[in-house]
């Protein structure tokens, strides 16, 4: 999705015909949960900062599987969130039920991988090309 | 005798030197002074800021539904300069197409609690399930 996203956001989400939702997924213990977190707790401040945290966690993919609590927090300032805002929410328990929520919400509908998209209720997995999401955002805006 | 040529040549070597030192610094003078007049001191510049984008929020609560923030532009007008015969310049307003109107990006938080980026009204809604692993 981080190379066909940026396509989608420049040609159906600027223009108003669709809005994207990240839905967390956590299928790999502790680095999904605390990666999750981190992009819970810096949006806990700014809905703005979740994007882009949530680029640079894609981005740093390969990181996360050895990040500890220092580097989540380091990237949380880097994008600007508020050191001491972020820990609180980081060491606290709220973001981390929030997070677990909406986890337990995905596997009652049924999505157990990841990632999965679901598009007005046509549901597909991986990641596909731009050219896929045109036709799909034609079919669907014909509906 | 070779004392007094000893001597001599001390002496003869004591005046060149003497010579040549004072060469020496005329020719340090005026490569400095050279130097002094064709300094160019660069102005300080700040340094380079980076630059966010900047896109409206919503608040974290269910957002009520809103349009999306537009900027509407004016019709830009230009100038068409026609030269007739005779070098008589006749110039003539033409209206061009407005600019597309831009849309600002929205961000906010759904009832659940996920967090999106879009217009709430959109027509299509894209959920993402994504793990960052």
């Amino acid at each position: 999705m981080l190379d066909t996203e940026p396509q989608i956001i420049e040609n159906y989400v600027k223009t108003g015909q669709v809005q994207i939702v990240f839905w967390p997924v956590l299928n790999h213990g502790n680095p999904s949960t605390f990666s999750t977190l981190t992009a819970e707790c810096v949006a806990q401040q700014s809905t703005d900062l979740f994007w882009v945290v949530h680029e640079r966690l894609f981005e740093n993919l390969s990181e996360l599987w050895s990040a500890d609590r220092e580097y989540y927090v380091n990237l949380a300032v880097e994008v600007g969130a508020d050191q001491a805002t972020f820990e609180a929410c980081y060491d606290g328990p709220a973001g981390l039920e929030q997070i677990l929520e909406l986890d337990a919400i995905r596997r009652e509908r049924g999505v157990y991988s990841q990632p999965i998209f679901d598009a007005n209720g046509e549901v597909f997995g991986g990641y596909q090309q731009f050219d896929f999401y045109v036709e799909l955002f034609d079919l669907l805006s014909e509906q | 005798m070779f004392h007094y040529l000893f001597r001599a040549v001390l002496h003869y070597n004591t005046a060149v030197m003497k010579r040549s030192g004072l060469l020496i610094t005329i020719l340090i003078l005026f490569i400095v002074g050279c130097q002094a007049e064709t300094a160019v001191t660069d102005p300080t510049t700040s340094p380079p800021t980076a630059t966010t984008a900047v896109i409206t929020t919503d608040p974290t609560e269910p957002p009520a539904p809103e349009e999306p923030t537009a900027v509407p532009t004016e019709p830009v007008a230009t100038v068409e300069s026609v030269v007739e015969e005779g070098g008589v310049v006749e110039e003539t307003a033409v209206a061009t197409e407005a600019a597309p109107t831009e849309i600002v990006l929205q961000t906010g938080r759904t009832e659940e609690g996920a967090y999106y980026l879009g217009d709430p009204n959109a027509p299509i809604r894209l959920i993402d399930y994504a793990d960052f692993l």
